[in-house]
């Protein structure tokens, strides 16, 4: 098989995916899923293990640590 | 990013990108390749393997050598695999073509094996080594393959491919006993032997 | 804790819509979580024997007796499997799946068939790995397990994976977060690469060196595109998680998930580098590597500077510890291996131990860590019950983070010595293999670092699991103070 066959390919393959790439970005902008979007990282938490507390501690020592707030 | 068709689609499609970019166009590249000559009418290259070269290959495969040993020269220049004498020329992707199973490797712990049947051509040599590499190699990290050997009482006449230890060597079998190689080391040995790359094709010609 | 075996019981057919508590998720998990680490742990103890054995004798090569199954390349193999695919997929299957129902606030149902899937994949591994040992090891990297097995391998993967897609699909929370993103790829990325190279290789092998190309394809993108992105959702999910703040920038990870999609999978052919396959699929492979820069900075940005500022909290946190140790090697090695990648690096480093150094450091450094401290927070919660010794936790740390650091220092070091000196013809290859006998040693001693650990480790799980749980009701586990209280309450209505 010819080299520049193989790098047409590649390109025209290339050019396919990006642009099937970037129509995904615009469909998905269209359709709001980039509204509130730094809101998600806040999707960890819930009242059980609400931000801004600690979750983690050495076995025992939690009686000490909790009273560290995160600032 | 909530959509779960959507992310599919773009994983999938990452996906394929690769699998069409690398492995479906080197297999349209180099899927039709045959042996070639040099010139018209001359043997054309590489040869098939014989049958015991590739039931020496499974041995091969089933001890794990390729751990330790690669099978690809690299162009003169590129490393010193050409000044070591590892190949005369580097290794293309057709020299490969006949192999059911490619054994690459990307470890050299010991030299590439790709040439060593011209460079080491004694298969008394590769049986002592592969006994015991200190006997040949001392200091070698090459872990002994005593295991393919058998000791056996000498009989009448001393066995034609007894191993000849060199004078004072340890381990030797005590008198009256011989090791011998198993049918499993002699087809491993016929393998090495018949690992060459003394042939050149038109994509490579020696000293490349 | 007592838990009503439908939620129904008490919530009502309405509430089965809303959002579930963590401790029920939780719950609905317990049994095969706890599954997946026990068997997690036993592999990773049996590949560590493996390990040391393998490792010793490279150095001494006439210390084991010469036995056919414990031929170098067999227990070499049965180490890699060992870790990888039952240590590393035991614990990112737990991870995972646990995350994931986590974020998506559903709980697991039919837990049991998930539990089957889970013992047929080990089933498959032990087969595959006693394989191995007896002979019918493939000789190809990273797919050492003969094909008998493979089958069984890929349909209980696919069930298990199943689960955290399905979660997905029924997910009760209205929000997605960034860890749900890799782990729904990883899921789906690994069953494909290993049908995909079994038919490739083993049943339709393809001709000559495209089976090396293929072999590599998968080789790195095991790494790349399964323990990667299992570690870095873990990462993306701890961190934030344990100090309380949310991640530094939501959109770099966006951007971070889809070029890490893009490239990672273009990068395993700079292990061709200089090999017999077409010029252009390498030149791609290196393009690839060194792109990956983008994905690493954008992560790292992201996880290194939620930690800034919260040190005190990361070395009070037995999670935390790991995790961002973990976080840490993963730019780190990331960098090194992108460097790795350039044709006149991989020139010195190309078959040499530094691989192998190279290797360690993303497997042990980044996603072992990660795994490591993700056990530490789940546990609790799963049992309800604190870590019996906090002495054992630290063993664990220092020995494993003193002892990947060896390892990556020496094999690095030693294996671009050996690289230099392989390419320099004055010097006799076999003066090469002595020089490098040092470094193997010191290899060696980083893996009886790293065994102690996991020995500190397995002691600490098994006494866990053995321990009953009332004992420490008022000292209170690593969990929240107020959720607790609440469930010892009711346990005590009980
Ligand atoms: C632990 C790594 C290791 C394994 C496994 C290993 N070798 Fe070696 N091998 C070496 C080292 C190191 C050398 C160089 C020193 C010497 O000659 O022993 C070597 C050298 C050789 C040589 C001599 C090459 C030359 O050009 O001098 C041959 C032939 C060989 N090995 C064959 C094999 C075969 C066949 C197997 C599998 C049965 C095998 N090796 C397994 C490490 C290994």
């Amino acid at each position: 098989m010819e080299w520049n066959y193989c790098l047409t390919f590649i390109v025209f393959l290339g050019i396919f995916f990006f642009s099937s790439g970037i129509s995904a970005l615009v469909w998905a902008v269209r359709n709001g899923h980039f509204q509130k979007f730094d809101e998600q990282a806040r999707a960890i938490f819930t009242e059980e293990e609400p931000e801004g507390t600690h979750t983690d501690y050495f076995p025992g020592k939690m009686s000490v640590n909790s009273k560290i707030s995160n600032k | 990013m909530k959509n779960l068709p959507l992310l599919f689609c773009g994983i999938f499609f990452c996906l394929a990108f690769s699998w069409t970019g690398l492995i479906l166009s080197s297999q349209l590249q180099l899927g039709s390749l045959r042996p070639a000559a040099i010139e018209e009418g001359e043997l054309t290259y590489p040869r098939r393997p014989t049958g015991q070269a590739e039931q020496g290959k499974q041995e091969y495969i089933r001890l794990g050598c390729i751990y330790c040993h690669s099978q690809q020269p690299r162009m003169k220049g590129f490393g010193a695999d050409f000044e070591r004498g590892w190949g005369d020329r580097q290794s293309v992707p057709r020299d490969y073509i006949w192999q059911k199973r490619v054994l690459l490797g990307t470890m050299r712990t010991g030299p590439d094996l790709m040439n060593v049947g011209q460079r080491l051509t004694s298969a008394d040599w590769h049986h002592l080594h592969l006994y015991d590499p200190q006997i040949t190699s001392p200091g070698s990290i090459m872990t002994p393959f005593s295991y393919l050997y058998e000791t056996r009482r000498v009989g009448e006449v001393p066995s034609a491919d007894a191993l000849r230890f060199p004078p004072g060597y340890a381990m030797a079998p005590a008198e009256g006993y011989e090791i011998v190689p198993t049918d499993r080391a002699r087809l491993l040995v016929d393998y090495l032997l018949s690992l060459k790359l003394d042939y050149e094709l038109p994509e490579a010609k020696f000293s490349q | 804790m007592q838990l009503p075996a439908s939620s129904d019981d008490v919530l009502g057919p309405l509430a089965i819509r809303d959002q579930l508590s963590l401790t029920r998720i939780d719950a609905s998990l317990r049994f095969v979580c706890l599954f997946f680490f026990t068997a997690a742990l036993v592999w990773l103890l049996i590949g560590t024997v493996f390990a040391l054995l393998t490792s010793f004798s490279l150095h001494s090569p006439s210390l084991l007796p010469c036995w056919e199954w414990l031929t170098f390349g067999r227990i070499r193999s049965a180490h890699l499997n060992a870790v990888a695919f039952g240590w590393g997929n035991n614990a990112a299957f737990a991870v995972a799946i646990w995350i994931m129902a986590r974020l998506c606030r559903a709980e697991i149902r039919h837990g049991g068939l998930l539990l089957i899937a889970a013992i047929f994949w080990n089933i498959g591994l032990t087969v595959g790995i006693f394989g191995i040992l007896r002979g019918d090891i493939t000789s190809v990297e990273w797919l050492e397990m003969p094909t008998y097995v493979a089958p069984l391998l890929a349909v209980s993967y696919v069930l298990i994976g199943a689960w955290g897609v399905l979660a997905f699909a029924y997910k009760k929370s209205e929000h997605v977060y960034v860890s749900q993103w890799y782990i729904l790829a990883a899921l789906f990325w690994f069953p494909w690469l290993y049908t995909i190279v079994q038919i490739m290789i083993f049943f339709e092998p393809a001709l000559g060196t495209v089976q090396a190309i293929t072999n590599w394809w998968f080789g790195h993108n095991a790494l790349g595109l399964w323990f990667t992105p299992i570690g870095v959702a873990a990462a993306y999910y701890f961190l934030p998680k344990v100090l309380g703040v949310p991640i530094r920038s939501y959109y770099l990870s966006l951007l971070g998930f889809w070029s890490l999609a893009l490239f990672y999978n273009w990068a395993g052919m700079h292990h061709l580098i200089g090999g017999p396959i077409p010029v252009w699929v390498i030149s791609a492979g290196t393009v690839a590597s060194v792109m990956m820069v983008i994905p690493v900075i954008v992560t790292a940005i992201n996880h290194h500077m939620t930690t800034v500022g919260h040190f005190k909290s990361v070395w009070q946190s037995p999670t935390l510890r790991f995790v961002v140790f973990g976080a840490m090697s993963y730019t780190l090695s990331s960098l090194i291996g992108s460097t790795m990648a350039l044709r006149e690096v991989s020139q010195v480093t190309h078959f040499t131990h530094a691989v192998v150094g190279h290797a360690h450091h993303g497997a042990y450094g980044f996603f072992t860590m990660v795994m490591f401290g993700s056990i530490y927070y789940m546990m609790p919660r799963l049992l309800n019950r604190e870590w019996p010794s906090a002495c054992l936790i630290r063993i664990h740390f220092w020995c494993a983070a003193l002892g990947i650091t060896l390892m990556a220092v020496a094999l690095h070091i030693g294996g671009w010595i050996q690289g230099v000196e392989m390419n320099t013809p004055d010097i006799l290859f076999l003066q090469v293999v002595k020089n490098t006998v040092p470094w193997l040693k010191a290899r060696s001693v980083s893996g009886v670092l790293l065994a102690s650990g996991h020995v500190a480790f397995f002691v600490n799980f098994i006494w866990m699991l053995c321990r009953r749980s009332e004992a420490f009701a008022h000292e209170g586990p690593t969990l929240i103070p107020l959720f607790w209280k609440k469930e010892a309450a009711t346990d005590q209505q009980d």
